[in-house]
């Protein structure tokens, strides 16, 4: 049985690739929209979407997925977003590559921890469990602005990453 | 034994959608029925959106049974339909082990699924209108609660910093 938090991890990485290719369509302008009561600009709020989910991987594997990390301040372009999100892919499977996550185990530190800043001790399930929130939160900041703004949002619910899976369809007919 | 990271994920959502929900019992009526553009409806309309649609995720179990709750309901009806929603969810998780890879045939729905599927929907669901809800909340100079799962799991005592 496919673990469920590898399950929604990837629905997570799914939209996110889906949202990248969209925002692919707009232009510099419209990448720095935003609307009051959300993050930040549709670029901005990208990138902080990937730049944490890098960070929640690492402090569930224990080391950096890559040097150096996507950091928010660094001005993304969406190719360099878009790398990240394959970074982010392979670690998702890598995470449950040898089974299931044991969601009580204790992580006492973060590789990504800088100098003076506090150490968090957390059972395993709370950065699983925030990659999955996190996401869809910012997620629908960015159909909140895209939506407000007059342009086309997408539908990133688990439905249609259902559908594309093979894992729900239309029911026939004669049943 | 462990509690399935699933069920973690659904508390969390559960326990969201009840603080945002207490946050939302001192607005005003008129409060109540703020929108922004982008957004699915009004406060209450969204609240009830989100309870409503849980109920019909977990009816896909059998652990909870129509009819589901009205749109319009007021925010109190809307918190007790959402304290037998959080029953259910544990309901689910002491029946026994679900097989999620396991087809179904939903004919509420008329789709031919995996079970897994449901679930994650309700998951990913009650985040993205919450997610409008604070941007609502926002958008007209209220404040809006933290409900990631770092502050619920805080509140758990599984996040401890030193």
């Amino acid at each position: 049985m496919t673990d469920f938090l590898l399950r929604q991890m990837r629905h997570g990485v799914w939209a996110n690739e889906k949202l990248l290719d969209r925002c692919r369509a707009l232009t510099d302008e419209q990448l720095e929209l935003t609307v009051p009561g959300t993050y930040g600009t549709i670029r901005n709020t990208l990138a902080h979407i990937v730049a944490s989910e890098e960070g929640y991987l690492v402090r569930l594997l224990g080391s950096l997925l890559h040097e150096p990390p996507l950091r928010e301040q660094d001005l993304a372009t969406l190719d360099v977003i878009a790398a990240h999100v394959v970074h982010v892919t392979s670690a998702v499977e890598r995470l449950f590559a040898k089974g299931s996550l044991d969601p009580d185990r204790v992580i006492a530190d973060t590789p990504l921890r800088r100098a003076g800043a506090p150490r968090f001790e957390m059972a395993a399930w709370a950065p699983a469990a925030q990659f999955v929130y996190h996401g869809i939160d910012h997620r629908s900041q960015i159909d909140t602005i895209l939506s407000t703004h007059g342009l086309e949002t997408l539908d990133l619910q688990v439905w249609p990453y259902a559908m594309e899976l093979g894992a729900s369809r239309e029911a026939k007919e004669d049943r | 034994m462990s509690t399935p990271p699933m069920l973690r994920q659904m508390r969390h959502d559960v326990w969201a959608t009840r603080m945002l929900l207490e946050r939302c019992r001192s607005l005003t009526n008129e409060q109540l029925q703020l929108t922004a553009p982008g957004t699915y409806g009004s406060i209450q309309k969204t609240f009830a959106h989100i309870v409503r649609a849980n109920e019909g995720y977990l009816n896909t179990y059998g652990v909870i049974s129509q009819p589901f709750m009205e749109l319009t309901a007021s925010v109190d009806e809307i918190a007790s339909r959402l304290a037998r929603v959080r029953d259910a969810v544990e309901q689910l998780f002491k029946s026994k082990e679900i097989d999620f890879d396991e087809k179904i045939h939903d004919e509420r729905r008329k789709v031919d699924m995996e079970l897994w599927v449901p679930l994650a929907q309700f998951s990913h669901h009650g985040s993205d209108h919450r997610s409008q809800i604070g941007t609502i909340l926002t958008l007209n100079g209220l404040e809006a609660p933290e409900l990631d799962v770092w502050t619920y799991a805080t509140a758990e005592g599984a996040i401890a910093d030193f």
